[in-house]
């Protein structure tokens, strides 16, 4: 009797470890998709940027002219709220830069009573998947170079310092060591997680915390747009979903397909009079009035104006004016002060 | 003895011209304007190489080709991640809807062949001249000259999109040539999704004659010798499945509605 009574236990606690494990596994998950705040309403002036592609240097040049930061890179624009609609990342040197000023903004427009949305762009989504490195030219060597571990750097630094010593090459060539790193991009599976875990820990687990698509006021913020499949869905919904996918409890959707609103470009493409009706309801469906859209330079012009930014009577509006210098330079920002869109940049061909 | 002799030699001369048309009946070669695209696209030479042009999830590369007598853009896919990777989406899937649509008679994907450009494998499809996406047609409430023939091929590919496992009536992949209405299927990029039943919602209700039968003659082995380089045993195995119950829904579809109601 004895012996069974402690089978009995035995059993009764390998049942007991499952149950928790199961509440704490339910709750992971659950706090992983918690939602955050994605609706904000009654704020007096708006100033969204489009796709800065690593372009740090035109990215500042943008918030300081706009009042958003000062000389001295700080938060100035008190009660603003900045919105960046994706795309920091590839193409251009400087990522690492961009995202460290966002993470910093981010605390000082807060304290300041202002709001910095970093959203998600389907850049973003290639870097956290690790699949930016399919496309040729995506990850620069210099975007590549900012987010390898130090150490890891030196060292292949120098096993290139020593390949180009026996060749007689001189080290210092830049060309030659940016070659190097291209052809690591390329085919070093070492190299490329190095960079994937350096990315995933600080900078994809930051990205992962943000949203996909906000509505402040009457105005919806997203990188690619909203489809009329998507517009019929909660924007917590979208938001969650796309964060669930990105942490790996979803399979991925949302951030591949391509009517989803990291790459949808219907909006900026379609036909306006043939699409009216779509862009009706689809708003209407978001209970919006507007929606600021990016991801999609505006139809390959180069000019900065209203008439190239906005769409279907000033309801959709691009902000992807091609502002890092590798899509020309075309520094642009929107803002909204009251309903009222103006763009700074206006009539710049930078 | 002597015409005993010749009747046996005549009987098996028979039984191997039959085995062998059984073997491969189908119009095995493709048409003539495909076989010249596919020599064009092979070898005119490549004169430019546009990269930012296309953005998009393949991100593919617009080309000008020039053989010394025609100058034609085409397009370049080069993302290869076939499945297990994820997300799946390959260059080779392109290639091997194409080869599929060749071994069905069908003209429905615009030529593509396998080439190198600047180093790297991938795709280069020839692109459709002047065109507007059926999304558009729909829109600004275009109508077909001949309207059956129209609603016909969108059947067709109604077919082969679920042959082949891809989205089902995206009406932004379906390109219609202005000049002649002539109907394209564009982007399999994504296709051979793995699963041995037909896609949701999206019915067949009809298909030609010669589909049906070259669906029926097929062999497996010939799909699998074809497209073993592009797509892996699992993809290539529920194909087969695919195939099969399209013909079983068809042969269903004409026991419920009668021959002359769905084949045309």
């Amino acid at each position: 009797m004895k012996v069974l009574d402690t089978i009995g236990k035995k059993r009764k606690n390998v049942f007991d470890y499952i149950l928790p494990v199961l509440f704490l596994l339910f709750i992971f998950t659950q706090l992983c998709s918690a939602s955050i705040k994605c609706v904000w309403s009654g704020v007096a002036k708006i100033v969204a940027v489009g796709d800065i592609h690593g372009d740090y240097k035109n990215f500042v040049i943008i918030l300081k002219r706009t009042g958003i930061i000062d000389e001295n890179l700080n938060w100035a624009g008190g009660k603003i709220h900045l919105v960046q609609t994706g795309d920091v990342m590839d193409r251009g040197p400087d990522a690492r830069k961009v995202f460290d000023l966002l993470m910093r903004l981010e605390k000082e427009a807060e304290k300041a009573g202002g709001m910095v949305h970093a959203l998600i762009g389907n850049h973003e989504f290639l870097n956290i998947a690790g699949i930016s490195f399919d496309y040729p030219g995506y990850v620069t060597p210099e975007q590549f170079v900012s987010f390898l571990p130090d150490k890891y750097r030196e060292k292949k630094e120098q096993e290139f310092n020593e390949k180009a010593s026996e060749k007689n090459h001189s080290s210092n060539e830049n060309n030659g060591l940016n070659k190097y790193w291209t052809q690591l991009i390329r085919n070093d599976r070492g190299a490329r997680q190095k960079y994937k875990d350096v990315f995933n820990n600080k900078y994809g687990k930051w990205i992962r915390k943000h949203n996909t698509v906000i509505k402040i006021n009457d105005t919806i913020f997203v990188h690619g747009g909203i489809s009329k499949t998507y517009s019929t869905w909660k924007l917590n919904d979208i938001n969650m979903r796309v964060r669930m996918e990105l942490k790996g409890l979803k399979p991925l959707k949302l951030v591949y397909e391509g009517g989803g609103p990291l790459w949808f470009r219907d909006l900026a493409r379609k036909d306006e009079n043939v699409y009216k009706q779509d862009v009706d309801s689809i708003l209407t469906n978001l209970k919006s009035k507007f929606m600021v859209i990016a991801h999609t330079p505006m139809a390959g012009r180069i000019v900065v104006s209203k008439e190239n930014m906005d769409r279907f009577q000033g309801r959709i509006w691009i902000i992807d004016t091609g502002i890092s210098d590798y899509f020309g330079g075309h520094l642009s920002a929107l803002i909204i002060e009251n309903d009222n869109f103006i763009v700074w940049g206006e009539g710049d061909e930078n | 003895m002597k015409i005993r002799f010749v009747y046996i030699v005549i009987f098996f001369i028979g039984v191997g011209f039959l085995l062998g048309e059984r073997k491969n009946p189908v119009p095995d070669q493709g048409n003539l304007f495909q076989k010249e695209v596919e020599d064009y696209l092979k070898k005119a030479e490549i004169v430019r190489v546009e990269k930012d042009k296309i953005m998009g999830r393949t991100a593919p590369w617009k080309v000008t080709l020039d053989n010394g007598e025609v100058s034609r853009k085409g397009y370049f896919k080069y993302i290869d991640r076939a499945r297990p990777k994820i997300p799946p989406d390959s260059f080779k899937y392109e290639i091997a809807a194409y080869e599929l649509s060749k071994l069905l008679g069908l003209e429905i994907n615009p030529p593509i062949v396998e080439r190198e450009i600047e180093g790297i494998k991938g795709s280069l499809q020839i692109g459709v001249k002047e065109f507007i996406t059926e999304s558009y047609r729909k829109r600004s409430g275009d109508i077909p000259p001949d309207a059956i023939k129209f609603h016909r091929t969108i059947e067709t590919i109604r077919i082969f999109e679920n042959l082949v496992y891809d989205e089902c009536n995206d009406e932004d992949d379906i390109f219609i040539q202005k000049e002649d209405w002539k109907v394209w299927r564009v982007d399999f990029t994504e296709a051979f999704f793995p699963s041995p039943e037909l896609i949701l919602n999206c019915d067949l209700t009809c298909c030609s004659r010669k589909l049906y039968e070259n669906l029926q003659n097929l062999s497996d082995e010939l799909i699998k010798t074809r497209l073993s380089p592009y797509l892996n045993k699992k993809e290539i195995k529920t194909l087969l499945e695919r195939k099969n119950i399209i013909l079983k829904k068809i042969k269903k579809l004409i026991k419920e509605r009668g021959k002359e109601v769905v084949l045309w």
